[in-house]
């Protein structure tokens, strides 16, 4: 979006040497890491590179970040979900061993080349916003952030296109888009989400029942393999592979997508009715509407309670929702003429308009639980009636709360969520709710679903996978990645701890088939589940929360203050950001060690307030962050001269100018910027 | 006080622009954490906008403080008052940026204005020549003629005389202050070398800060005089009724003194103009606080009246004329003597030097708290203000080219008077007389 790349590379040993003059720390060393070749990065005190981080260095590939500090690289073990501990622990080796940001395709090409040479796994990662671990390591290896690659290359207004970067994300795409009066045709709800990270994840969002799956808008992709740059067509078998890949295949450096022109006519429009079956039977008609519009969501009666909740009113009374959008002119008519003649009764505008914003902003609800769980699957459209009532029973049964969505889609199947708010901060609760989520899954597995996307944690269910899908990918694999670097160890061949054992625990014949006997049994299974989630929640739930923990388990990991961050954006460490000052207050609490290198980055702050502006769960950041720095400054002090020449290059810094200009959240009203929220 | 309030909202992002744009550093960061702006410092801002325009969120806004506006009252406007502050706090010219926008004339003094001619070159001393101009005043019979015998010698007897080195005296007769005040007032006097004007019951108050010749009682009865130094060498009694019998009474009792009479400023004040000259050496013209007398007429045209009354009797030479109240600012003081006073007193700006907001309310609510001022604290800020006027009526002198401020008395050539300057604009064109 805004680095040029292919900056003038200076040379590594005459930054290395400069470098030590700003540290002036002898007890740091600095690493001729890619900050060498980066002369926009600010420069702060590293931490001392080992292994194959210091391997790495002494390659002196231009253009690439090495993160070879302890802290930061632990930013990379997880992804936007809070895997209960106990199973991560014990299954996967999470850890990184390295963390690379390239800047140019060069860079990228050339890790890719230094870890075929090394074998060494490469988990390709965007912004880590899915929650099904496809960007955690399992076996360890080499994690590429490629959201550093995060320009628009082109909008083709006449065509109707735009050219992109793997990294960069979509709501910068749309941003692009809109100075061109064009827009997106389907985008996933996470907007600070990555154009790689959604080709290789799930592809079906907002705008995807009129718009298609996002292989049908995506005209041409550019991948780096371990067997150089590949341009893929569509109607290549190896481009329509990609898509759900997971990053088995290569690193997606650019993407051209169809793109469409704004329209005024298009209005969301919500229906409240009493039944399910009577929602199921509009729903129905409204997809055999000609034009289809846009997008067509069903809520089911908790979901719109909870929506209540965190709207702070009541706006929606009890019932069964279809929230409509018109994609143009003829499908807002087609849609009213549908409703008179249904004799169906409209909500009000504004009621649809609230629900069609809160789209953006689904992990909202982790605010409440702390924390939140659940299944998303693809179901037959034709049996949703049934297969809705299943979850809502069999969560009913586990004394879980559900909420219910469907996102309907073109073809025969839907988008299914059916998620339930937790305690993330009891453990042992946690790890109960984890398992009824896969009892859950498991039991719409029977009624003819499939999941939506594998990562980690769905791989017991990797049987449900479409054949013909996974016998692409393989071929795919086998003609783009013979050395079998890329991802290593995820579904096609899921291996873990215990010399692999992890992949047969995962499979479809290992906890697969334990949850799908659990599923089919849980009618006497689901008292036990009960009593005991019952007993977690009395006995072992944590004695005093600390109050900095309970905004970091608030926090819905979704990453959007990462791409607002001025700070982010001239460090490119995720640890100046608030997810990062979270997972850090989380660290501290939970016992772990916070090193001096680390501690003092955390310090490296604008105090923009863009991350509370953008938060969807409307955390009070600035005072966390205020709470953690006392706690950091109390361990290992608090570095004046690296926060004043850290403010000061930020003022002097072309691209943190044009970022302030543009305005630090795209579209936002910068007369409002949190100042409301405290009062 | 600041004369604008810079506010910053709360959706500032801090990111510094603001502190580039001020280049009168109002706006910094915070200097132990330089992450987060300071509050802006109002008392900088010399409202130019820049950081208002400058600022990416519209964050900043700039606005004019209320308590500012509320200063003062009529003349003393909230600028006048700003303007001694500053004036008592540096002793320095002051300096009013950001171009002129009030009316091109008002009342009073403001529909006067004195001659520039000498502005647009140097003087005629050259640029550095203001040390020798004069602002030294006498205050005495002036003889009309001075006669010599066949050697030279001078034979006119020569009156007392008093020799001022500035064209103000300082005068706290008409105001209510401390003995604090008083003494720091004195001190000042003594800096300055000019005369205090003071009650006679005041004096005891001074504990001897000055010597008796540097005060004017004020006296309310002849008989006063007898416990009064011998040394004061001006006295000054309220006009009534029997002002000639007061006066004849003080020349009695004191042959080597002035003797003043203090009287109120009114359209009567004519009839008796020559009888004081002839009888009285100093005549004191009181006016309100607002520079106006009881009729509402103007220091500037009584004061040209009662001069041009004089001249055109020949009796002006005979007497001296100071003139009190309205004095808001240094300019007053020349232009007061080009209506004709031969000197001015300073009554409530001395107030004002020291934080008073003239807002003529004066009670226990004051928010100036005057009356902890400790006396060299008055002393610095009096001296202050007064070297502040002497040097504007240097630069005003300068700037008529004119080189003894004894000259400018009556000097009515030197000044434009708004009235005159419209009539000889518009007289004679049909529709031009002024509507008002």
């Amino acid at each position: 979006m805004l680095h040029l790349v292919g900056m003038s590379a200076v040379h590594p040993e005459r930054c290395r040497a400069e470098d030590l003059l700003l540290i002036g720390d002898i007890g740091m060393e600095c690493s001729a890491n890619g900050q060498a070749s980066r002369p926009d990065l600010f420069k702060a005190k590293l931490e001392r590179p080992s292994g194959l981080s210091r391997k790495l260095d002494e390659q002196h590939i231009p253009d690439l970040r090495v993160i070879a500090g302890a802290g930061e690289r632990e930013l990379y073990t997880r992804d936007q979900a809070d895997v209960p501990q106990l199973l991560k622990d014990a299954l996967i080796d999470y850890h990184p061993e390295v963390v690379v940001q390239p800047f140019t395709y060069q860079a990228v090409a050339s890790i890719l080349e230094f870890a075929r040479a090394h074998n060494i796994p490469v988990i390709p990662r965007g912004s880590g916003s899915s929650p099904f671990g496809g960007s955690i390591p399992v076996n360890g290896g080499l994690v590429m952030d490629v959201s550093t690659l995060d320009r628009v290359l082109e909008v083709d207004a006449q065509r109707k296109l735009v050219r992109v970067q793997g990294g960069c994300r979509w709501a910068d795409v749309d941003h692009a888009l809109s100075q061109h009066s064009l827009r997106l045709i389907t985008c996933p709800s996470s907007r600070f989400s990555t154009v790689a990270g959604w080709i290789c994840g799930g592809g079906y969002g907002v705008g995807s029942l009129g718009g298609g799956h996002l292989r049908d808008i995506t005209t041409s992709l550019k991948l780096a393999t371990t067997k150089g740059i590949v341009t893929l067509q569509p109607s290549q078998e190896e481009f329509r592979a990609v898509f759900g890949s997971e990053g088995q295949l290569g690193v997606v450096l650019e993407a051209t997508l169809r793109v469409k022109g704004k329209d005024r006519s298009s209005r969301p429009h919500l229906v409240i009715l009493k039944d399910l079956e009577r929602a199921m039977d509009l729903a129905a008609s409204i997809r055999s509407l000609d034009p289809l519009p846009e997008d067509l969501i069903y809520f089911s009666p908790g979901k719109l309670r909870h929506a209540n909740e965190l709207l702070g009113s009541e706006h929606f009374r009890t019932g069964h929702a279809l929230l409509v959008t018109s994609s143009d002119e003829r499908s807002e008519k087609g849609l009213c003429k549908l409703f008179s003649s249904s004799g169906v009764q409209e909500g009000e505008g504004y009621q649809a308009r609230l629900l069609w914003h809160e789209r953006y902003f689904p992990m909202k609800l982790r605010r409440l639980g702390p924390g939140m769980l659940g299944s998303e699957v693809l179901a037959p459209t034709a049996h949703l009636g049934r297969i809705l009532q299943r979850a809502e029973d069999l969560c009913q049964e586990f004394a879980l709360d559900p909420l219910l969505e469907v996102h309907f889609l073109q073809g025969p199947e839907s988008l299914l969520l059916c998620y339930y708010l937790t305690d993330q901060t009891n453990q042992s609760l946690y790890t109960l709710d984890a398992a009824k989520s896969m009892i859950v899954t498991s039991s719409l597995m029977e009624l003819g679903a499939r999941p939506y996307s594998l990562g980690v944690w769905n791989n017991s269910f990797s049987d449900r996978w479409p054949r013909e899908e996974m016998e692409r990918l393989r071929k795919a694999k086998e003609e783009l990645d013979p050395s079998g670097i890329m991802n290593r160890g995820k579904y096609l061949a899921l291996k873990g701890r215990m010399f692999g054992g992890a992949g047969v625990i995962f499979s479809p014949k290992g906890s697969g088939l334990g949850f799908d006997v659990m599923a089919r049994m849980h009618a006497p299974i689901a008292p036990f589940l009960r009593s005991l989630s019952a007993f977690s929640r009395r006995v072992m739930a944590p004695k005093a929360v600390d109050p900095l923990v309970r905004v970091a388990n608030q926090c819905s990991m979704c990453g959007a203050c990462i791409s607002v961050c001025p700070a982010y954006a001239l460090t490119k460490d995720e640890r100046v950001t608030a997810r990062g000052k979270l997972l850090t207050a989380k660290a501290m609490a939970e016992g772990g060690e916070v090193g001096r290198e680390h501690a003092h980055r955390t310090f490296l702050c604008m105090r923009c307030k863009a991350c509370e502006q953008v938060c969807q769960s409307r955390l009070e950041l600035i005072p966390a962050y205020e709470v953690l720095e006392d706690r950091l400054e109390k361990v290992h002090g608090k570095d004046h001269v690296e926060i004043e020449r850290f403010v000061r290059m930020a003022e002097a810094s072309a691209h943190y100018e044009e970022m302030v200009s543009r305005g630090l959240v795209l579209g936002a009203p910068k007369n409002s910027m949190g100042g409301e929220r405290r009062v | 006080m600041p004369r604008f309030v810079v506010q910053r909202a709360a959706n500032c992002i801090n990111c510094g622009k603001c502190e580039r744009a001020c280049v009168y550093g109002a706006h910094k960061r915070e200097p132990t954490d330089p992450r987060e702006m300071a509050e802006p410092n109002s008392n900088l801002c010399k409202n130019c906008f820049r950081c208002v325009v400058d600022c990416p969120q519209r964050a900043l806004s700039i606005k004019v403080n209320e308590e500012y506006r509320a200063l003062g009252k009529d003349l003393w406007t909230p600028q006048r008052i700003t303007t001694i502050w500053n004036e008592a706090e540096s002793g320095a010219i002051p300096v009013l940026g950001a171009g002129y926008r009030g009316d091109f004339a008002g009342p009073g003094f403001d529909a006067m204005w004195t001659d520039m001619s000498e502005i647009v070159r140097p003087t005629r001393d050259g640029i550095h020549g203001r040390e020798s101009i004069s602002t030294n005043v006498d205050i005495g019979r002036k003889p009309p003629l001075l006669s010599f015998d066949g050697k030279g010698k001078l034979l006119t007897t020569m009156g007392v005389m008093i020799d001022l080195p500035v064209p103000f005296l300082l005068d706290v007769s008409r105001l209510n202050v401390t003995s604090n005040i008083l003494r720091g007032m004195a001190a000042a006097v003594r800096d300055l070398g000019t005369l205090l004007v003071l009650r006679a019951d005041s004096i005891n108050y001074l504990d001897g800060t000055i010597p008796a010749g540097m005060m004017v009682p004020v006296i309310t009865n002849v008989r006063d005089m007898d416990r009064i130094s011998g040394e004061v060498r001006l006295v000054e009694v309220e006009h009534s009724s029997a002002w000639r019998a007061d006066v004849q009474g003080l020349r009695d009792r004191r042959p080597g003194s002035l003797v003043g009479v203090r009287v109120r400023s009114s359209t009567e004040l004519e009839f008796e103009l020559d009888d004081l000259a002839r009888e009285v050496d100093v005549l004191h013209v009181l006016f309100d606080e607002n520079g106006r007398d009881g009729d509402g007429t103007y220091v500037r045209d009584s004061l040209r009246a009662a001069h041009r009354h004089l001249v055109s009797s020949g009796l002006r030479d005979q007497i001296t004329i100071l003139s009190s109240g309205g004095l808001a600012a240094a300019e007053m003081v020349p232009k007061s003597i080009i209506c004709g006073a031969d000197a001015v007193t300073l009554e409530t700006a001395l107030l004002v030097a020291l934080g008073c907001r003239a807002c003529s309310t004066c009670n226990e609510d004051c928010p100036s708290d005057l009356e902890g001022s400790p006396g060299d604290y008055v002393q610095h800020r009096v001296t202050n203000l007064c070297s502040s006027w002497r040097d504007q009526i240097l630069e005003m002198l300068g700037a008529m080219g004119i080189r003894d401020v004894r000259r400018l008395r009556g000097e009515t050539g030197r000044a434009i008077f708004q009235e005159d300057a419209h009539r000889d604009a518009f007289q004679g064109i049909e529709g031009g007389e002024r509507i008002e």
